[in-house]
């Protein structure tokens, strides 16, 4: 199989971009992005495919069996992991590979992606000592412990950009591990959070649950955040179905 | 009060961290990727402890004992005791920290791994070591809010600043490049030396051993370098090589390879007792060598066709779907072609029961440190120890803490330009490390690395993981006998004369393998 692989690069030192194309060649019809990065990195001189000398291509790599989120990335425009997508998934003779745009870029396809934990940290995302998962509780907070944190939600959201207030799906899903085991007192502030900075943020588009690396079935997850969240709105205002609720006064100025 | 500085952001790292900030002290967590990019995410089998909640009468001796037996000996007594008597409160504790271990109303349930007659490991649905990983960085995360835990992501540990005892380190910002000096007490949980062995390793491509050989380099001891455990079920994919975990043998999936035509349960029939949960080294070992009997075809399959369906939804679900990812077969349905691939280093920085190293100052864990394993080390034992050693180190280090003396001047930086290309070296160092080894091939794997070495010096270039690499070689081919995962064929019979510590040390350029008594601690 014969590719050509046109990437996106960047050179932190002159802090500029660059397109560069290279030619692959591979007997392995299994072969992932991943590898093929790997290979060309491993060539004694690394060519681009007019014959000029070329750097290595940075890229952050560690397990190759989609359990880390590393080498996130846009192949083909769409976010996804180098290790995990194939070669020939596509029939064009042309790859191409962006780093992914909702992060700074540091170098070639290395994003920082540090907003990611820095948001787990303001929304407070830990549980408190002592912590027993209730029984009915397990299903969802091992589908939702399985986050890879690679990014891939947030670079397909319609509504996260760079500063936003809303923090994604890569807050949602570890958010949801913890939301129903929490004491009292921190219970509370959560789900006050979640409805801030998740719940009134998200357009419900439900790509992130489509692009998802790990799998993680966030349609569910979400349905079932949403629902906690709701309830404990409900709780906040008092309201109650068998309650009239006072109509608010609709004034037209003309 | 000195600072801790903490280098490896897995496990250990992670459990060495929040020990800290439980304690009141302060540390500093330096890690090139984030913790979700670990290798401990990849753990799979579980959790050993002797919890006795199977109504097999499991005992923490029993525990000890079988951990002892499978490291053939070579474990320290005190402290493997240690770890298997802290085991049962450290699964309480991860059970606390909201790990969604399997439960019967409210007891945890335990299962069978190789070289345990008793069902002794919790295990989680899917991917334990995912599991504890999130809630560790979570409890981390926790820490760092409080101010007890301050993380250095993107960068990278350099060397030791060694004056007479240690006094810090020197990391570099992988994002900007700069240098920096980290002044406290360093604990190494870098992980093992993956790097060195390229494609045929199961772990992570990040745990590249260049922390490992930096200290090496710099005189701290390695110990029982020649003990790789091979894992023996495991295929290639891109780069690397899947790991079938040990619980799918524990569910019921046997070994057989095609001999005349039919297939044969090799392990069932020669090791009638544990069959396909025989230890891991014997088992690889075995595989290796029924694939050279002229009657057999020479590939082994696993067979896990008879287990049943509600098992491979509730516990084996993960692999299941990489089988059907990576090799287009349903397990359920049809037999898998498996081979051993490397897993897991059981030597490394060599510490003593308190994980000291012999440097003062610095301390080890995790599978960066030579603790726990011995010869070979018991699937199900390698996160607890990681856990348990995180925790011990922190203790044994509080206490030289609470006296540090500042240093009067930041020392600063000199850049040496280190040899990088690992494509050649991880060739040799397969050739004479592999399952089955021979003089000549370890001396023949050492002598093509000397001589890359010397181009490599010649060149002004260091060469540290070559040396570790070496070290490596020089370790296996010293010991003259077969121990675990470290088997000879021109020296087949364990020998009691050799029941002690393998040490490699540097002084100077010049490297020194000798024997120490087990338990014998650090010099």
């Amino acid at each position: 199989m014969k590719k050509k692989m046109k990437i996106l690069r960047y050179d932190k030192r002159e802090k500029q971009s660059f397109w560069q194309t290279f030619l692959y060649e591979t007997d392995d019809e299994e072969g992932t992005v991943a590898k093929a990065l790997n290979d060309l990195n491993q060539k004694e001189e690394l060519k681009d495919i007019e014959g000029n000398l070329a750097k290595p291509i940075k890229w952050e790599c560690s397990c190759l069996q989609a359990k880390c989120g590393a080498c996130a990335m846009l192949i083909d425009g769409m976010p996804q992991l180098a290790c995990d997508t194939k070669l020939n998934a596509d029939t064009r003779d042309c790859i191409e590979l962006m780093p992914l745009e909702k992060f700074p870029v540091v170098e070639d396809l290395i994003v920082d992606r540090k907003v990611m934990f820095y948001n787990l940290e303001r929304l407070r995302v830990w549980m408190e000592d002592k912590t027993q998962i209730s029984m009915e509780d397990i299903e969802n907070v091992s589908e939702a412990s399985r986050c890879l944190q690679c990014g891939c939600c947030l670079e397909i959201c319609t509504s996260f950009f760079p500063g936003s207030e809303f923090a994604g799906t890569a807050s949602l899903v570890p958010m949801a591990r913890v939301l129903r085991n929490l004491p009292k007192d921190r219970e509370e502030g959560m789900q006050k959070a979640y409805q801030k900075y998740i719940f009134e943020g998200c357009e419900k588009y439900n790509a992130c649950h489509h692009v998802c690396p790990a799998g993680i079935d966030i349609a569910r997850i979400m349905a079932h955040t949403d629902a906690a969240a709701a309830a404990s709105e409900t709780k906040r205002k008092n309201l109650s179905l068998f309650r009239t609720i006072p109509k608010k006064e609709i004034r037209v100025d003309i | 009060m000195g600072q801790l500085i903490i280098v490896g952001a897995g496990l250990a790292g992670l459990s060495a961290a929040v020990t800290a900030g439980r304690m009141g002290i302060k540390s500093i967590l330096i890690s090139d990727q984030p913790s979700e990019r670990a290798q401990s995410v990849l753990a799979q089998g579980g959790v050993n402890a002797a919890l006795d909640t199977m109504g097999e009468e499991d005992s923490i001796k029993e525990h000890y004992r079988d951990s002892l037996k499978c490291g053939s000996y070579l474990a320290d007594p005190d402290a493997l005791g240690g770890m298997t008597e802290a085991a049962p409160l450290i699964l309480e504790e991860l059970a606390d920290m909201g790990i969604p271990f399997c439960k019967a109303g409210n007891q945890i349930m335990l299962r069978n791994m190789g070289g345990q007659k008793k069902k002794r490991t919790a295990y989680v649905k899917n991917g334990v070591g995912k599991m504890i990983m999130t809630a560790l960085i979570d409890e981390t995360r926790r820490y760092e809010s409080y101010g007890m835990i301050e993380r250095l992501s993107h960068h990278k540990f350099l060397e030791l600043y060694i004056e007479e005892d240690c006094r810090g380190c020197f990391v570099r910002d992988t994002y900007t490049e700069n240098v920096c000096f980290l002044e406290g007490t360093v604990l190494l949980a870098c992980g093992g030396l993956n790097g060195l062995f390229g494609e045929l390793i199961t772990g992570s491509r990040n745990n590249t051993g260049e922390a490992a050989a930096a200290v090496f380099c710099q005189g701290v001891e390695m110990g029982n370098l020649e003990f790789i455990q091979f894992h023996p079920t495991t295929f290639p994919i891109c780069g690397k090589r899947y790991l079938v975990s040990e619980a799918a043998r524990g569910e019921g999936g046997r070994l057989f390879i095609q001999k005349k035509g039919s297939p044969w349960y090799f392990m069932e029939d020669r090791y009638p007792e544990f069959g396909n949960l025989m230890p891991r080294d014997i088992m690889a070992r075995e595989m290796s060598m029924v694939c050279r009997w002229a009657d057999c075809e020479p590939q082994v399959y696993l067979d896990m066709t008879g287990i049943a369906h509600t098992i491979w939804k509730e516990k084996l679900a993960d692999i299941k779907a990489a089988c059907i990812h990576y090799l287009h077969k349903d397990p359920e349905k049809e037999s898998i072609p498996v081979e051993p691939g490397i897993h897991y280093f059981m030597g490394g920085i060599l510490v003593d029961k308190d994980h000291c190293t012999n440097i003062r100052n610095v301390y080890a864990a995790g599978e960066c440190a030579c603790q726990y394993h011995g010869a070979n080390r018991l699937g199900g034992n390698s996160i607890l120890g990681a856990i348990y050693g995180g925790k011990i180190a922190v203790q044994s280090a509080s206490e030289r803490l609470m006296h540090w003396k500042k240093i009067k001047e930041a020392p600063q930086w000199h850049l040496e330009e280190e040899y990088e290309d690992m494509g050649e070296v991880s060739r040799y160092l397969r050739k004479g490390l592999g399952l089955i080894r021979s003089e000549i091939e370890i001396a023949q794997a050492a002598g093509k690395l000397e001589a890359l070495l010397d181009v490599v010096q010649s060149r002004g270039m260091k060469g540290k993981r070559l040396l570790l690499g070496l070290a490596m070689l020089r370790s296996a081919y010293e010991r003259k006998e077969s121990r675990g995962a470290h088997f000879r064929c021109d020296y087949p019979e364990e020998k009691e004369s050799y029941r002690k510590t393998t040490v490699a040390s540097l002084d100077g350029q010049k490297l020194k393998i000798e024997f120490r008594e087990i338990g014998g601690g650090v010099k």
